[in-house]
């Protein structure tokens, strides 16, 4: 393997290995064409993070009631504001559950917090929470229904303390920052960062990077919650849902085996 | 700042030691932010779940379904996705439709439990309430993900209506159709 670093002022600067293929100079010039060649390239947009804070949130205790012999169960739902994101546009952001039931729990997606307490048939149920923005507010929401088991006096959900981490990128939902700056160097190196293609990459922003070695979260690949079975005609409903994702696993009747995929990544 | 080899890979120190830049590190970069013009949006259909007591039978029209569609083709090389997602029904006021929610792993659009004892007990039903659910009996579920150089977006979606009795023969649960609008960032660590 031979790497190349080359620098040059039509492109950019790049790093890659020049002997897969044989020597060719258009990974400086194309670098989406040879994915597998180029390691790095300035002209390449790396989203990165901006600004970072911890919400601490309680999800309410729920309880379910006996009316005339029979559990009534309901559904519940409700938001919290966590705070402001601080950003001009809706920015995309990642966030994770701080010591939830004994990690550090990514957020992706929907993610069901509890099942519902008692026997086998209250745990079909489920609480989940999804996060997301509204304006200028960061928000997390809440939503349940309270498990039900025939004949049992009540069913519930307690109180949760939840401490959220959120990262909020500098893309925002119209589109990328405006990194380019003709003033900036094409190459600069200092005791303690680098600056490479006029702006468009700078070690003094915090990106999103794989095989670190000190990895703190995740990023997913497709599903995180699953549905088993099919849903027949008979009595009782023959399918059942799962939540899987690094370990933190909740399911209801049936469940089954899936898991999520996911990519470790360090975060700031 | 020192400038390094190793293994093939540039590292780049800073004087304190700190790593500034390490090829052998996956750098996540973007290569399409998906949106066709404003807003990209795709829809799923409503579904309506049945069941009708009758002859002393349940009679059911059960919704179970898959709906995996294309949603932009992307750079070949992508393997990620990250960004937003706003679900809506139509005639209905989504709860939380004001929301851009974040787009990775699998969002739950709905999820309900409606009473399955069969038949439905015929005593005692209370204003405004219903009877016990005991196991649950709707879920929909929406998943954005890359695939063969397209984004894709999933849905997976039953219905099942509540047990019905000689009081009450009929019941029904529908899912209207659901709007999602995203705006989704793909690419893959290089």
């Amino acid at each position: 393997m031979t790497m190349a670093l080359i620098h040059d002022p039509a492109y950019g600067l790049a790093v890659y290995d020049t002997t897969l293929p044989a020597y060719d100079p258009g990974p400086l010039a194309n670098p989406t064409a040879y994915p597998n060649v180029v390691k790095f390239h300035s002209a390449l947009q790396y989203p990165a993070i901006k600004t970072t804070a911890t919400y601490s949130a309680s999800l309410p205790a729920l309880t379910g009631t006996v009316s005339n012999g029979w559990l009534v169960g309901n559904y519940h739902s409700g938001r919290i504001t966590l705070g402001q994101h601080g950003q001009a546009d809706v920015p995309i952001i990642k966030a994770m559950l701080i010591g939830f039931d004994g990690a550090d729990r990514p957020l992706q997606g929907t993610f069901i917090t509890d099942v519902g307490a008692g026997s086998t048939e209250a745990a079909r149920f489920f609480r989940c929470i999804d996060i997301g923005i509204s304006g200028a507010d960061v928000i997390l929401t809440w939503r349940a229904i309270v498990g039900a088991n025939v004949g049992a006096s009540t069913q519930a959900y307690a109180a949760r303390s939840l401490s959220i981490k959120v990262w909020v990128f500098d893309w925002t939902i119209s589109g990328s920052p405006t990194l380019y700056d003709p003033n900036k160097p094409l190459l600069e190196l200092s005791s303690s960062r680098v600056q490479v293609g006029r702006g468009m990459f700078d070690t003094s922003r915090s990106y999103v990077r794989s095989d670190t070695g000190s990895e703190n979260t995740i990023l997913t690949q497709g599903a995180t919650t699953f549905v088993n079975g099919t849903e027949t005609n008979a009595a009782a409903p023959t399918w059942g849902w799962r939540q899987s994702v690094d370990g933190h696993t909740k399911q209801g009747q049936l469940g089954g085996s899936d898991v999520a995929a996911f990519e470790r990544i360090e975060l700031p | 700042m020192t400038l390094s080899f190793s293994g093939g890979n540039l590292i780049l120190t800073g004087n304190s030691g700190e790593k500034l830049l390490d090829t052998s590190e996956g750098l996540f970069h973007a290569t399409n932010f998906a949106t066709d013009t404003v807003d990209g949006v795709v829809t799923f259909s409503s579904a309506t779940a049945t069941t009708t007591y009758s002859g002393g039978l349940q009679l059911r029209s059960l919704v179970e379904r898959t709906t995996d569609t294309a949603v932009k083709n992307v750079e070949s090389s992508a393997t990620h996705c990250l960004g937003f997602m706003k679900v809506s029904w139509s005639g209905s006021s989504s709860p939380n439709g004001d929301i851009w929610f974040d787009a990775s792993g699998t969002s739950v659009d709905t999820f309900d439990s409606q009473c399955t004892i069969d038949p439905r007990p015929s005593g005692g039903f209370l204003s405004g309430l219903e009877n016990s659910r005991t196991y649950m009996t709707a879920i929909g579920l929406h998943t954005f993900y890359i695939s063969g150089g397209q984004l894709r977006c999933k849905e997976r979606l039953i219905l099942r209506a509540s047990t019905a009795n000689s009081t009450v023969t009929s019941w029904s649960t529908t899912r209207p159709q659901a709007t999602i609008q995203y705006r989704i960032l793909c690419g893959f660590f290089l």
